[in-house]
């Protein structure tokens, strides 16, 4: 998973509180920045943003003109974290900390720049890092998780015999579906070619009952052509029992493999939905 | 055409000599948003002539950004109200580009009744 450092700037340039800002403008322009953090006595005071460096007379000081504020981020923490910190705090840059020291910055361009990466442009859907944060960050917070793996049935037939191009607007549409039918909590991403992973944080039955109910509506829709579609899903998921926080992250992909896995049996079965791992989920960590 | 023979040039000097206002302020700065010098240069700079002895208080006006004021104008009338009452004024004169400087005389009266 894409991680602070994969993404911090290390050559920023920062301004001095009481430089002038016809000074800062000018280094904007020659260094082609348009965000700056704030120096004063050796330490980062604030940010000067770009609507600073449009709107303020060129005669203000740095200190009278900078409206920004940042946050500090480590090193080793996600990009969605970054993103996160962005959306909820109004931040316009993050510091970058590696051993107690700032060793970058990460600016919000710089961030929709890396996220942009993980949409996938034809369903608009995230693509599997999102879904493997969410699921740490649920673990993390001591919640059940539940991996709700869903594969489109017999979808390299229906490429073959339709086209590539019909078979693109059936998985827009089976994305449409799913988007409409992930409850508030749920997180959805399309995890492969004609793979998708909705992510929840209720209980067992409750995932049970609505990937029922979402498998009934792409049976029932009538797609494109009045194509015949249908999906198979796997579920696996649980709690955890342990507190320590080791090993998440296997035992989140073993649990995406968990479903994956039931799914295809579900597939292989026709039965539409099979289960994989329930209940506690300790020993995933260790599956492969 | 003909050419001047004994033109010359002449300068006049009018020179005015005052005495350097220490600081080169009076008691208050009203700010603007978009005036040349902000709250914290004036700040800056009257700090470095006379240490330690304004504040500045941020403003919550259209117009105005802040009032940076004598701090020791506060042992005499309360904050909130000599604040209140330079902005009530202030506004009037100031707009977001200017920065008007305030001279404030306060002149308590105290009558007082004692058992002889």
């Amino acid at each position: 998973m894409r991680k602070a450092i994969d993404i911090v700037n290390k050559d920023y340039v920062t301004v001095d509180a009481l430089w002038g800002m016809m000074q800062v403008q000018e280094i904007a322009k020659d260094t082609k920045t348009d965000c700056f953090p704030v120096i004063k006595d050796g330490k980062i005071i604030g940010v000067l943003t770009k609507t600073d460096l449009i709107i303020s007379h060129p005669n203000r000081i740095v200190l009278d003109t900078m409206s920004g504020s940042f946050k500090y981020i480590e090193a080793e923490e996600s990009v969605w974290k970054a993103k996160e910190l962005f959306e909820e705090e109004k931040i316009e840059i993050l510091l970058v900390c590696q051993d107690e020291k700032i060793i970058g910055v990460i600016t919000k361009n710089d961030i929709c720049l890396e996220i942009n990466k993980h949409i996938d442009l034809m369903t608009g859907l995230y693509k599997k890092d999102y879904i493997i944060y969410k699921s740490l960050k649920l673990l993390k917070e001591g919640k059940e998780i539940y991996i709700i793996f869903f594969d489109v049935n017999n979808f390299g037939y229906i490429d073959k015999k339709f086209g590539h191009v019909v078979g693109d607007s059936i998985l827009k549409e089976i994305s449409q579906i799913l988007k409409d039918n992930t409850p508030e909590g749920g997180f959805l991403c399309r995890y492969g070619g004609d793979e998708f992973v909705l992510l929840l944080d209720k209980c067992a039955d409750d995932c049970k009952t609505l990937t029922r109910e979402i498998i009934n509506k792409i049976n029932q829709h009538e797609f494109y052509k009045d194509i015949n579609i249908s999906i198979s899903a796997g579920i696996a998921g649980g709690k955890r029992q342990s507190a320590d926080k080791e090993n998440l992250y296997k035992t989140v992909v073993n649990l995406i493999n968990a479903a994956s896995l039931a799914s295809t049996k579900a597939k292989n079965e026709k039965g539409n939905l099979t289960l994989g791992h329930i209940g506690i989920i300790d020993a995933q960590a260790s599956m492969i | 055409m003909s050419k001047s023979l004994d033109s010359s040039k002449k300068a006049e000097i009018i020179m005015r000599i005052t005495e350097f206002e220490m600081p080169p302020m009076q008691d208050a700065l009203i700010v603007g948003r978009k005036a040349p010098i902000g709250p914290e240069a004036a700040r800056h700079m009257v700090d470095v002539l006379s240490p330690g002895q304004y504040e500045i208080v941020k403003a919550e006006h259209e117009a105005i950004e802040a009032i940076v004021v004598r701090k020791s104008l506060f042992n005499m009338l309360p904050k909130e109200k000599l604040i209140a009452l330079l902005m009530e004024e202030g506004s009037k004169v100031a707009n977001e580009s200017t920065i008007v400087k305030a001279q404030v005389n306060i002149v308590l009266h105290v009558s007082k009744s004692i058992d002889l």
